[in-house]
């Protein structure tokens, strides 16, 4: 884009310029997809994480920790079920697979837990959603350096 | 004296009437996925809408017209009638938006779906534009909307690198998610740019009866109405970058943007958090539905004013009558109202120059702005910004939408 602006080249150039890096940022190749569905778990891991922490501390009410963790199982199983259909190595599918399995059953339990308001059981729920998250930021950095 | 009080309400309600569900969106998902890098647009976006506000203020008190009634006057019906229809269409996403936010914050409360909200919410604003005078909409709300001033608190009591936050003033290339980046920038312009704003303030100034005495006051609530504004954008940026960021959460629902301050302030940030989001939506509710039907009245030429009783100026109150009617069913039918929000600022940003290009003519035509037309400086900081919003949106919205980045 720099080097188009210097040579003077109009509006089409670049227009051009834009297309060429949205393109190149949004290509999909099966790495890209692995760290995209990495991302994607650690991301539901942590904001599973982030409810149970501060519905555990009392700074959100029952209404909303219930609510959202139904949500986030929901999208969590939605995720879960686009790792067949995509272009990626066996072991990566299984090690997906079995993250979002995980982190939607951690859902399932916290919604559980505060259905009978046990706030004591939160504290393993929350360490299996840390470790879920640490594992997909692991497996994240391992497929970088590779 | 009154004149202080006018300048002091005015300045106090822009702040308090600034943020609203697209600014919450785009700066809450900025801040999570580049950290403090997106500063800058919300900081170009508030220098445009400074530069915009205060040429409408300057337009209906120089000629005693609104921005639509200008344009009719201007252009004529036929050409008034393309951003009438294109904008109506963006507006209508918008106001579902608003709609969907103020829904979801009373999710957040009660526990009950915000599809069931959605059509209370609409009918309650009806109420109070049926009910209430302009000064509700102009003044009471927003003075209720300075709640949102939880989230300059927040930012500070969550300590982010000042450092890196200083350094998102500057435009830097992204390093990850070019598309992604690009249409964030394209929300950002959308949400903070938006065309509504405009056609409101300057009914606004001429149902006040704005005269040139009043220039130095319209110029005073742009800059530092606008300016406080855009400093609540970037807290909800920066509150975000520091905690969502380095958690790796990437918001996609507003249930995980509601934690964003209670790790701040604990119980009293969700709740503070809901009440901003609740109040921000209602507040542009009011506004937009009121900027539709002044727009459509004044360029049909129909009798108009919020301050008439509604059987006095029966189609101005049909046109928001019938938009908050139609309003909550994109919500109702279940469509994430995040989802709605990025769409509809997109498309703001996309359809920015169709608003904005007439009114860059009038106010550079001394038939309507008088001895105070604009100088260079304002046309060239608005025109370039139109440009760049609409090239990005061109390019960046389809990517997006089909899934990239």
């Amino acid at each position: 884009m720099r080097c188009a602006r210097h040579r003077g080249v109009g509006w089409s150039g670049v227009v051009i310029a834009l297309v060429a890096l949205a393109v190149s940022g949004c290509s999909r190749s099966p790495r890209d997809q692995a760290k995209k569905a990495l991302e994607s778990l650690h991301s539901w891991a942590v904001s599973t994480h982030m409810v149970g922490e501060r519905w555990m501390e009392g700074d959100v009410p029952d209404a909303y920790a219930s609510k959202a963790l139904q949500s986030f199982g929901k999208k969590v199983r939605k995720e879960r079920g686009k790792i067949a259909s995509g272009k990626l190595p066996n072991d990566m599918k299984q090690f997906l697979a079995a993250g979002f399995d995980s982190t939607a059953r951690s859902a399932d339990s916290l919604l559980s837990i505060i259905d009978k308001r046990e706030k004591s059981a939160t504290a393993d729920i929350l360490k299996q959603l840390a470790a879920q998250a640490r594992a997909a930021d692991s497996v994240k950095e391992r497929l970088g350096a590779e | 004296m009154k004149k202080l009080l006018q300048l002091t309400l005015g300045i106090v309600t822009s702040i308090g009437g600034f943020l609203e569900v697209g600014s919450i969106a785009s700066s809450s998902q900025a801040g999570a996925s580049f950290a403090y890098q997106l500063i800058w647009p919300i900081v170009l976006g508030t220098i445009v809408l400074i530069f915009l506000v205060e040429m409408s203020g300057r337009l209906a008190a120089v000629s005693k017209l609104t921005v639509s009634g200008a344009m009719r006057d201007r252009f004529g019906f036929d050409y008034f009638v393309v951003p009438l229809a294109t904008l109506s269409i963006v507006i209508y996403l918008v106001l579902a938006a608003e709609v969907g936010g103020a829904a979801f914050a009373l999710q957040l409360v009660t526990g009950i779906s915000y599809r069931w909200w959605a059509v209370p919410v609409a009918l309650f604003a009806w109420f109070l534009l049926w009910k209430g005078p302009f000064a509700l909409v102009e003044r009471w709300v927003p003075l209720f909307g300075l709640v949102t001033l939880v989230f300059i608190v927040g930012a500070v009591k969550l300590g982010p690198d000042w450092s890196a936050v200083a350094h998102g003033l500057v435009p830097t290339r992204p390093s990850h998610d070019k598309a992604h980046y690009w249409f964030l920038v394209v929300n950002i312009l959308g949400a903070t740019i938006a065309p509504y704003l405009m056609y409101f303030y300057s009914s606004g100034a001429v149902e006040g009866k704005w005269d040139e005495s009043y220039l130095n006051i319209n110029r005073f609530i742009a800059v530092l109405g606008m300016s406080f504004g855009g400093l609540l954008a970037i807290a909800v940026l920066v509150s975000s970058a520091a905690v969502f960021y380095p958690a790796g959460v990437k918001l996609e629902g507003y249930d995980q943007i509601a934690l964003m301050l209670t790790g701040a302030l604990g119980s009293w940030g969700f709740y503070l958090f809901a009440a901003s989001l609740f109040i921000g939506c209602l507040g542009a509710i009011l506004e937009i539905a009121l900027a539709v039907a002044y727009m459509t009245s004044q360029g049909l030429g129909w009798r108009w004013g919020q301050d008439e009783e509604p059987r006095q100026v029966p189609r101005f109150v049909l046109v928001y009558t019938a938009l908050l009617a139609l309003a909550p069913w994109l919500i109702v039918l279940g469509i994430s109202p995040l989802a709605v929000t990025s769409l509809s600022m997109a498309l703001t940003a996309a359809t920015l120059p169709v608003a904005i290009i007439p009114f860059i003519v009038l106010m550079n035509d001394p038939v309507y702005a008088g001895k105070h037309t604009n100088g260079w400086i304002g046309n060239v900081v608005v025109v370039f910004t139109i440009v760049m919003a609409c090239i990005l949106a061109v390019v960046t919205i389809p990517l997006q939408l089909l899934g990239g980045g």
